[in-house]
């Protein structure tokens, strides 16, 4: 009874891999069978927080030591940086109404979803017999049920704030997709005393105002400080013996140089992103100019030569341009140019003028300083002039500095003669002004990378 | 020789499978819902979004008006002339019932003198070798009047009576018809929908089809406003202005979604900003369902394609 197939099968091997074409054919069209029916385009959104939830840190060994290994500083610290970035809302621990005692414990995520999170931060932090600290966290999608991320680290005990950043810059650039800043730091100038005795310290303190501690003493005036991309270092202008010049510091040494002794005044320090040269304008013979020195050479070379004062100077991310400001067309405008001086072209022309210009870390945007009919502002605009946009707006306000991820701003404000300055953040939308606190009156604030 | 016979026989496998396969997909697209205008109304949605069939009671309505009006210019001239050759025509236009119903209700409204010649064209057209130098008047509301023949007759004979004697009475007589004609359609009711059916099986395609089984704007716009009630995006984003995130959602019968999937992977694994804001609209979706939709288009809504392109917030 077989054997005619026994035939067939033995001579048709061509037959048979004809009948494996067709069923691959069939199989391949057959899938794409679930044809959409019905296209809708959304093209709105709201423009609101994400609702996450923070749950203090479970504890994995016996607590009994006295100590709770700073479980509800950590998730206090992460909560406090996502909500201040304007895109995270934290919900209220009395919601909650899963207990996670352990990372091992799955969440039961119909009881996230009872309470609007839509994403869930599950952490612990345990002590190892070396005496160190480890802390692990898992970020999990609650409508999708899964895990986004999940990550540990080994630290000292006392660092456990810069790993509360860690984990808040980890969970951030998983769901915005771009780096986060919060662990960064910032440095300023610190000012106190009365209006015509004014004492100018320099000061650094992390993002979020903790771990605040003076650098200098006073004794001589600090300005317009600047953070290197690279190294722990500061450049900045002080008026020691009563010449402005342009000092290095570096902030793990405490360790202070001048930069350079330049014949005239030296202004506006800004490295570039290789942290390889320090770009400046020094006025000489009446004329100020844009500079550019490298660090390791100490070789100088001019990029602008023109009449007209040209100052503020500041790279863009990839080195290759600089954004400077100059009156040289009339007013104080915004000019672009190469980064060895040449092809120099104008990008701003409205109303008022323009002073501090700053090219975001991400090359999208360049924000400044404007004043127009007494009014101060900050903005921002595209490299090449275009978009322009007001963010924020008052009596006196300057000197906006960007954070590494050049998503928010930070700028220092003074609300009437005679107040003191403070210094507030903004995101790069407008959204989410906020104050930055300070112990005395700031300016000048200057954003750090992020720490490496 | 079995060689030959076997590869024949999956070669035809073959071409049948690729034909029940394939070829619908070389046919249609999806009809362009999004093309159509729309129309600004506050009434009902199904009726509304599609193109609302003349009810077909009104299509009867009309046709006695033009029977009666123009029997009496008729009867004016040469009363004794039109009535043999209405017969003679009437069987002619049996098989144009169709034609006919659309244009008798366009200027039904209307004084008679003016459409008539107007819309006298089209049964001629219809009806292209006739003699036409008198019976041009008779022509149009013959089909009409092959209809409605039985019960118009008696009235129609009735009204003939009348307007022989007084020629304003016929002016009168026309208000008076109006309001019987408003009357008469309850009357013939049964009759005309059974008419009506007859004459709209070949419209119900044209006029009944989108109403049952398309998605109509409306519905589609219910769907999208649920679904920006839940999508939170972010205006500040890297290149958020130029991104579209494409989504295949399927979905229950109860509206609950079964599963999302982006359709540009590749972007989705290599640019984070894309997958943060792919994960944002996953998001909305999830957080929409269970969608409301109309069920019985389930077939239609079962699988969507969503766009998101936040444009408009930036």
């Amino acid at each position: 009874m077989f054997a005619p197939f026994r035939n067939v099968i033995g001579r048709s091997r061509a037959a048979i891999a004809l009948m494996a074409a067709v069923l691959a054919c069939a199989a391949v069209i057959v899938p794409d069978a679930a044809r959409a029916e019905v296209r809708i385009d959304i093209t709105r959104g709201r423009v609101e927080p994400v609702p996450v939830a923070v749950p203090d840190f479970a504890v994995s060994s016996n607590p009994g030591e006295g100590s709770d290994y700073h479980r509800s500083d950590l998730a206090e610290v992460i909560r406090a940086d996502l909500e201040r970035s304007g895109l995270f809302a934290p919900i209220n621990q009395e919601a909650f109404i899963q207990d996670l005692p352990s990372l091992d414990i799955q969440p039961r995520f119909a009881d996230w979803r009872a309470i609007n999170a839509q994403v869930l931060v599950q952490g612990a932090v345990e002590p190892t017999p070396d005496g160190r600290l480890r802390v692990a966290f898992r970020l999990w999608d609650v409508f999708a049920g899964q895990q986004l991320k999940g990550q540990a680290y080994l630290t000292q005990p006392q660092n456990w704030r810069r790993v509360a950043h860690i984990i808040a810059d980890e969970i951030y650039k998983r769901l915005t997709g771009e780096d986060g800043y919060f662990d960064t730091r910032i440095v300023y100038v610190a000012e106190s005393g009365s209006v015509t005795d004014r004492v100018k310290r320099l000061a650094i303190m992390d993002q979020d105002g903790a771990n605040h501690r003076y650098l200098t003493d006073g004794k001589a005036m600090v300005l317009t400080p600047r953070f290197s991309p690279t190294a722990q270092e500061i450049t900045y202008m002080s008026y020691y013996d009563r010449t402005p010049r342009v000092y290095l510091y570096n902030i793990d040494t405490g360790r202070q140089e001048l930069l350079g002794d330049f014949p005239g005044m030296t202004f506006a320090p800004r490295f570039s992103p290789d942290g390889n040269q320090v770009i400046m304008s020094m006025a000489r013979d009446g004329n100020s100019e844009i500079y550019q020195m490298d660090l390791r050479t100490r070789r100088v070379r001019r990029l602008t030569s023109h009449p007209a004062i040209d100052t503020s100077p500041s790279y863009a991310p990839d080195g290759k341009r600089v954004v400077f400001n100059s009156d040289r067309g009339g007013s104080q405008q915004l000019y672009v140019m190469n980064a060895d001086g040449s092809n120099v072209h104008r990008i701003s022309f409205g109303d008022g003028r323009y002073a501090t210009p700053v090219w975001s870390p991400r090359g999208d945007l360049i924000a400044f300083t404007k004043m127009k009919a007494g009014q101060f502002y900050i903005g921002v605009m595209r490299p090449d002039g275009s978009g322009e946009r007001m963010l924020t707006s008052g009596f006196l306000m300057e000197s906006p500095t960007w954070a590494p991820n050049g998503r928010v701003l930070m700028y220092y404000r003074q609300n009437a003669n005679g107040a003191e300055p403070e210094l507030y953040s903004i995101d790069l939308t407008g959204y989410n002004e906020r104050r930055v606190l300070t112990p005395q009156g700031a300016s000048d604030p200057a954003w750090s990378p992020l720490l490496p | 020789m079995r060689n030959g016979l076997i590869i024949s026989l999956v070669l035809h496998a073959v071409v049948v499978v690729l034909a029940v396969v394939g070829l619908p997909f070389l046919k249609a697209d999806p009809p362009a819902m999004a093309d159509r205008p729309l129309i600004v109304d506050l009434v009902q949605v199904g009726e509304r979004t599609a193109a609302p069939p003349p009810a077909p009671k009104k299509t009867e309505e009309p046709k006695p008006k033009p029977v009666e009006k123009k029997e009496e210019p008729k009867p004016k001239p040469a009363p004794v002339p039109p009535t043999p050759p209405e017969p003679e025509p009437e069987p002619e236009p049996e098989p144009e019932p169709v034609p006919a119903p659309p244009p008798p209700p366009v200027p039904e409204p209307e004084p008679e003198a003016k459409p008539e010649p107007k819309i006298e064209k089209k049964p001629e057209v219809a009806k292209a070798p006739r003699p036409q130098v008198k019976p041009k008047p008779p022509e149009k509301p013959e089909p009409p009047k092959k209809k409605v023949a039985k019960k118009e007759e008696p009235k129609k004979e009735k009204k003939k009576k009348k307007k022989e004697d007084d020629p304003f009475k016929s002016l009168l007589q026309n208000v008076e018809k109006f309001r019987d004609e408003n009357k008469r359609p309850r009357e013939k009711e049964p009759e005309p929908t059974q008419q009506a059916q007859a004459s709209n099986t070949e419209d119900a395609k044209v006029r009944n089809a989108p109403v049952a089984s398309q998605a109509t704007m409306s519905e589609l716009d219910a769907i999208r406003h649920q679904i920006e009630q839940k999508w939170i995006v972010d205006p500040g984003a890297l290149g958020i202005q130029d991104m579209v995130v494409r989504l295949r959602v399927l979905m229950n019968p109860d509206g609950s979604v079964a599963d999302v999937k982006v359709l540009d992977t590749s972007r989705y694994y290599a640019e984070p900003a894309f997958r943060a804001v792919a994960e944002s609209a996953v998001r909305a979706v999830y957080k929409a369902s269970p969608l409301e939709y109309p069920p019985q288009k389930y077939d239609e809504f079962k699988v969507m394609e969503l766009n998101f392109r936040p444009e408009e917030r930036i």
